[in-house]
């Protein structure tokens, strides 16, 4: 197992999910997840990134269980959710929660802030005095006024929508937090200020925390590990350096050289190449291989790489 | 045509209100700005910050309960804003045309690629037959890359990808031979691999036809990849303008500044981002002074009683008093 040693709080091995198609399209059944095998341990961001489709959200809900696995399994905390009823099952919810991309959507417009955080303490059983004192600790946390309580979700800002959305999911102190795409329908300044937040919580509350994006620089500040899914496989893995700095799929490459670096395009049809050449490489990959530990702390889908050849550092920069 | 590297398209204190019963949103108050001829200018902002208003007021598309209810649009020396409707829906198309955020909604979900493009072509008479217009959409997707093009026209839109779609969406916008293109966050609803290839296609695009491109983003990264010029948006105003390297390798007004503060490097992990102290904008109070003062950390009472003017500073244009001494 790679990483720093610590526990896993959740592992899933061999997990897999397919949707049936559109009715009436004849088409075949999508596989969203097609054999994950990943961890999370205690303390630890592990950034999941890829394109839309790819089934990196799919993964998120299934960790949680939120959606059922057709097969394998997931371990929380020593326990097998996929055998668990559902009774003990939503024993387990308070640990393990989840933070949305759209927080309006998100978010019970008919309830004011502090219904909504203090929902998700009813399993706690708390007496009204405890469950308010435990509300307004989170709320501080996450750097959210008292004043606020009172509000509807309508009456927040987006930045503000989300504080809530991340207080609700940490009010029950989880050991395992899920945020899916949490700062995509927000404002760049606000964006920041939420990334922010994501690193303090991260630090003081020793959280396992899977974080979902489909942007590289996002995923490249918080994680501390990073998974890049593919067609429903995870095709890299590795440490965030390891995957940024020296890419090895021809998809994390793809990925990477997409990224709009602000340089002027003058040389659109050198990066364009470099782009079909990868697109190029990507389809010509032979059949579907399992990830395997190339150097310490770094795995990658590949039959056959030249790892002997030293590659030149960030080639993001290409 | 103007003459060379004049201006295409001349927005001059453009103000389009909302008045709605909780009050009147002025969501594009003074804005001013020139287009010039082959060149591509960003419009650069926040959610609110009124560009993509500037846009649709541009192409006098502003939806209920929005007017515009002042200023001037300079096109090929008329006041777009003083056109009769008539004229107005042919020059959309053939003089400006315009391509949105999510194609999946521009199109009609129960007509074929073909018979849409038709349309257009035939309404602005680049082909008279179906037939003809049937050659044309098949010419206009190749230009737009599309490998397959007859497979296209014969799809609905529920049929394509997201990137396809868009590629669709350029092809109708480019039908009639538009001066000027309007792309408003034209890549927002897409992957970034597909992102990439849409920026390549407009820049490409832009260049061979020698078309001008004002194109919204809320993007800096995009923004800095496909512009000339930049302007930058803050509730309702122009903040900054100017060349976009010069904007955005060395911000003047103190919320562009703070914006590309904000921007997440990828040189560096873990350090913490700045971020723009107070709250965004509501724009139905808007501040009477600067609109960035609240929140802005060079704050000074002279900020307060009245909006800056947009100052000529070292080539540029700076909507800020801490440049009133340097003109």
């Amino acid at each position: 197992m790679n990483g720093d040693g610590q526990q896993p709080i959740v592992s899933a091995s061999n997990l897999r999910k397919k949707f049936a198609a559109p009715w009436g399209s004849g088409s075949a059944p999508v596989k969203a997840v097609d054999g994950v095998n990943i961890h999370v341990a205690r303390g630890e961001t592990l950034g999941l990134v890829g394109e839309s489709g790819s089934g990196k959200s799919t993964l998120g809900r299934l960790l949680l269980r939120l959606l059922e696995p057709d097969t394998g399994s997931i371990v929380f905390e020593g326990s097998n959710l996929t055998r668990m009823s559902s009774w003990r099952l939503r024993r387990l919810r308070p640990r393990m929660q989840i933070v949305f991309q759209n927080p309006y959507s998100a978010l019970n417009p008919r309830m004011r802030v502090h219904q909504i955080i203090g929902f998700n303490l009813s399993a706690a059983r708390l007496s009204g005095v405890n469950r308010r004192a435990r509300v307004a600790e989170v709320l501080k946390l996450v750097g959210l006024d008292r004043d606020i309580l009172g509000r509807y979700p309508h009456q927040l800002s987006g930045g503000q929508a989300q504080r809530v959305g991340i207080a609700r999911a940490l009010v029950s102190s989880p050991t395992f937090l899920v945020a899916d795409e949490p700062l995509s329908a927000l404002d760049l300044s606000v964006q920041a200020e939420i990334l922010n937040l994501f690193g303090d919580l991260q630090e003081r509350l020793n959280l396992a925390c899977l974080f979902i994006s489909h942007n590289l620089q996002v995923v490249r500040h918080v994680a501390h590990r990073v998974a890049v899914m593919y067609e429903g496989r995870i095709v890299e893995l590795g440490s965030r350096d390891a995957v940024y700095e020296d890419p090895l799929h021809p998809y994390t490459r793809l990925l990477l050289s997409a990224i709009p670096t602000g340089a002027r395009s003058s040389d659109i049809a050198g990066a364009r190449a470099t782009r079909q050449r990868l697109k190029d490489e990507l389809r010509e990959l032979g059949p579907e291989t399992d990830l395997r530990e190339v150097r310490p702390g770094h795995s990658v889908a590949l039959s056959s790489i030249r790892v002997d050849t030293p590659r030149p550092i960030a080639l993001a920069q290409e | 045509m103007s003459s060379p590297n004049g201006a295409v398209l001349r927005v001059e204190n453009l103000q389009t209100n909302f008045v709605t019963s909780r009050g009147t949103v002025r969501a594009v108050d003074g804005v001013s700005l020139e287009l010039h001829e082959r060149s591509v200018l960003a419009l650069l902002g926040e959610s609110g910050s009124g560009k993509t208003m500037t846009g649709l007021s541009i192409m006098r598309l502003v939806p209920d309960p929005g007017k515009v209810v002042g200023g001037h649009v300079w096109f090929d020396g008329k006041d777009l804003l003083g056109l009769n409707p008539e004229s107005m829906r042919l020059l959309r198309g053939s003089g400006i045309a315009m391509v949105f955020q999510n194609p999946r909604d521009r199109l009609d979900p129960s007509l074929t690629i073909e018979a849409q493009l038709a349309e257009v072509l035939l309404l602005h008479r680049v082909a008279d037959t179906r037939e003809a217009a049937r050659r044309r959409s098949i010419d206009l997707l190749r230009e737009v890359q599309v490998y397959a093009p007859e497979r296209v026209l014969k799809s609905h839109p529920h049929e394509l990808s997201g990137g396809l779609l868009q590629r669709v969406m350029i092809a109708m916008a480019l039908s009639a031979k538009p001066e000027v293109l309007i792309a408003d966050e034209p890549t927002t609803s897409l992957d970034v691999t597909i992102q990439s290839e849409i920026l390549d296609l407009l820049a490409s695009l832009q260049r061979t036809r020698g078309m001008s491109m004002l194109f919204i983003t809320h993007d800096i990264q995009v923004a800095r990849q496909v512009a000339d010029e930049v302007a930058i948006m803050y509730g309702g105003h122009i903040v900054e303008r100017g060349p976009a390297d010069e904007v955005l390798d060395r911000p003047l007004h103190p919320y562009t500044q703070a914006l590309l503060a904000c921007v997440p490097r990828a040189t560096d992990g873990s350090a913490r981002l700045n971020t723009i102290a107070g709250q965004p904008l509501n724009l139905r109070e808007l501040p009477r002074g600067c609109r960035f003062a609240p929140r802005c950390p060079y704050v000074q009472e002279r900020c307060l009683p009245e909006v800056p003017q947009l100052l000529d500073v070292k080539g540029r244009r700076v909507r800020c008093v801490l440049y009133e001494e340097q003109r």
